[in-house]
């Protein structure tokens, strides 16, 4: 299961599922952070500090734990990305 | 009539309606701005500005908060404010309240910044799609106003005049704080959710009416600089640097400004003391008087005033420009350290302009736990500005150690905060939506500047002037040279003599006065060390010590007073032994 922790800064992904056994997820729901909703992930934080999530047009940081909540599949649209991997 | 004013935090609620009626509600660039309801008359109009919530039916006071507003429904109305530039969120919430059958209107707030964004919006489809009225404004620009002010102006007779019976059930049950039948604490086993069908539909009513997305477009250069800060590692360099020089420049501003203040204010304070020494009989309260008075009039305009202005200005602008949420996630480590979550870093600087609102501020805080720790610090370590103006004058005047008295305060700040929540374990959790930086309205934030330096008049200085003036009289009556006995003592434990002693003991009564008897003695840079640092990390003034019981009861006061003095013993006796 891949959550937003396993992503690199900058990689684009879509939610899949949220977490419920993570204590606090219900406010990521709040905030918008919804099961099919495509988030990018601007930074992450070093000694376990938060992850900036883009979504929309919003920034929302999430501490390392929550973190965990935020099942994603990432996306492979970026052609920049793909070279890259290549 | 009755207007209520509902939408997600920082989109513009207080701004608009101050816009609206010239009230003076707080506005700032950070998600959690208004906490409690306020509410603003005009004519017949009643507007109530609401504390920013992400859906009704959510989680958190606030959002229960709100819930019980609506529920006592006759007569009233709903402004739902949306922020034009994120609409699929927005629109949750939107559609919640729709739900609830009472006349509403949709106001898209931001309409510039969306504009700016290359975002366009059909509203006629929008307004077909919710059945309501959709109005676009920008408060920056003042564009669609007139539009609302119709809408606002007309009498009530679209939609039903009160909540639908079936709505006022759901919302009555999850008013009050979200718990389940086998706990008697909010728990998270029977949560408030929103419906996944709204999710569902807010998205697809996005795609349908935003026309353009903001596809190639130019990024503008405050983006630029927006997401340079949004880097961890640049970021909280820059960031860091800008606190820094921030405060460097506070100190050099006031040692600057203090000289000729006082030079341009002397013949003023000499038309004093003769005025007074010739109305007043002579005897020893013509001296006591003529002297205090003239005194305690300047100097709270030669080191007090410039220090609330200076750091009036830098809060507002780290407020107005988004500047300031932004520490709390470059900061998230250290504030996770000592117990709470980032946006702590919030009531915490503005603690540095006065401490009375960053206690209310606190209610940004999850739980009350955090809100305990941070109003403790608060009051134990954070100067404010008037205490930072006459501890800048006095370490000018002893050549005191700056450093040792920062690094200090840092000191305590991180072994009270990391011990209080050892005390206090709980599962905290850090989320907080960063808003985009702007460039601030000058005038909004300079008028905040001028009410944030409002005390100075009807505070500092006729305290300063009534402290002086006891202070004075029990120079000149020699009370003081009474604590010569003492003086074994003090210099004993503290390093400090028995008068410096008895400066530290006057911050029970006002916290910024106290280090104002140490101008008056002789002190080396060490004994001045010690003593500004014991009264600087100490006790909080009095307007603070009744926000606290207002907003956290009797009992917290008590601790925190406790724990207030308790450190600065600790501090005074481990200065005294570490420094040479
Ligand atoms: N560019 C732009 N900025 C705006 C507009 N309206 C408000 N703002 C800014 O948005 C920020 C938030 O405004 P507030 O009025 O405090 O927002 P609020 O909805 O009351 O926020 P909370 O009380 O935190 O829920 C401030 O910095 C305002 O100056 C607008 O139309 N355009
Ligand atoms: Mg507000």
């Amino acid at each position: 299961m891949k959550t937003i922790k396993n992503l690199k800064t900058g990689d684009k992904a879509r939610i899949t599922s949220i977490d419920t056994e993570v204590a606090g997820s219900q406010q990521l729901v709040e905030m918008g952070l919804t099961p099919g909703s495509e988030i990018q992930l601007l930074a992450k934080y070093p000694l376990r500090g938060p992850l900036l999530v883009k979504l929309g047009n919003n920034r929302i940081a999430v501490d390392y734990k929550l973190a965990q909540a935020l099942v994603v599949n990432e996306m492979n649209d970026s052609p920049a990305r793909d070279v890259l991997d290549s | 009539m009755r207007s209520i004013f509902v939408g997600n935090p920082n989109v513009g609620k207080s701004a608009l309606i101050n816009k609206l009626t010239g009230s003076k509600l707080l506005v700032a660039n950070y998600p959690g701005t208004s906490h409690k309801i306020a509410y603003v008359n005009k004519g017949e109009q009643c507007f109530y500005d609401t504390p920013g919530i992400y859906a009704l039916h959510g989680q958190g006071g606030n959002a229960a908060v709100v819930r019980d507003l609506l529920l006592d429904s006759a007569g009233l109305r709903v402004v739902n404010v949306v922020d034009a530039a994120n609409l699929e969120r927005n629109l949750v919430l939107t559609l919640e309240i729709l739900a609830l059958g009472l006349p509403t209107v949709v106001v898209l707030n931001q309409m510039d910044l969306a504009a700016s964004l290359n975002i366009q919006i059909d509203m006629e489809a929008l307004s077909q799609e919710l059945e309501c009225p959709v109005i676009g404004i920008s408060v920056a620009d003042g564009s669609g106003f007139k539009r609302l002010l119709d809408w606002l102006d007309k009498p009530v007779e679209t939609g039903r005049s009160s909540v639908d019976p079936r709505q006022i059930e759901k919302l009555s049950r999850t008013s009050g704080s979200p718990k389940c039948q086998h706990c008697t604490e909010a728990c998270q086993h029977n949560v408030i959710t929103i419906d996944r069908a709204t999710i569902e539909r807010a998205r697809t009513l996005a795609a349908q009416v935003i026309k353009t997305e903001p596809a190639a477009r130019h990024q503008t250069w405050l983006e630029k600089v927006q997401d340079g800060l949004d880097q961890p590692v640049i970021g909280t360099a820059a960031l860091l640097a800008l606190a820094y020089g921030l405060f460097t420049m506070m100190v050099t501003l006031v040692n600057l400004l203090e000289g000729p203040i006082s030079e341009a204010l002397q013949p003023l304070s000499d038309i004093l003391t003769v005025l007074i020494q010739g109305l007043l009989p002579p005897g020893a309260f013509n001296e006591v008087l003529s002297l205090a008075i003239p005194e305690g009039l300047v100097i709270p305009f030669t080191i007090i005033m410039p220090a609330m202005i200076i750091v009036g200005v830098f809060i507002s602008i780290l407020e107005d420009t988004g500047l300031l949420p932004r520490y709390s996630v470059a900061l998230e480590r250290v504030t996770s350290f000592i117990g709470v979550s980032g946006q702590a870093i919030i009531p915490l600087t503005l603690g540095f302009g006065c401490r009375t609102p960053a206690i209310m501020a606190t209610s940004l805080l999850p739980n009350a736990a955090e809100r305990f720790i941070i109003a403790t610090l608060l009051s134990i370590v954070v100067p404010c500005a008037a205490s930072l103006g006459v501890m800048a004058a006095v370490i000018a005047k002893f050549n005191a150690y700056i450093y040792v008295v920062a690094a200090t305060m840092l000191v305590v700040l991180l072994l009270l905060g990391f011990g209080l929540s050892r005390l206090m374990p709980r599962d905290e959790s850090f989320v907080y939506e960063l808003p985009p930086l702007r460039i601030p309205a000058w005038r909004t934030t300079w008028q905040k500047v001028v009410s944030r330096t409002g005390g100075f008049f009807t505070e500092v200085l006729p305290l300063l002037l009534l402290m002086n003036i006891v202070l004075r009289a029990l120079m000149e009556t020699g009370v003081l040279e009474s604590f010569q006995a003492m003086e074994g003592f003090t210099q004993f434990f503290f390093g400090i003599p028995a008068e410096a002693m008895v400066a530290v003991l006057i911050t029970i009564f006002q916290r910024y006065l106290a280090p104002l008897v140490l101008l008056n003695l002789a002190l080396s840079p060490r004994e001045a060390t010690i003593a500004i640092t014991m009264i600087a990390l100490s006790l909080p003034c009095l307007p603070v010590m009744t926000m606290i019981v207002k907003e956290m009861g009797a009992k917290q006061l008590l601790s925190i007073l406790a724990l207030g003095i308790i450190s600065s013993i600790i501090v005074g006796v481990s200065l005294n032994v570490i420094l040479p």
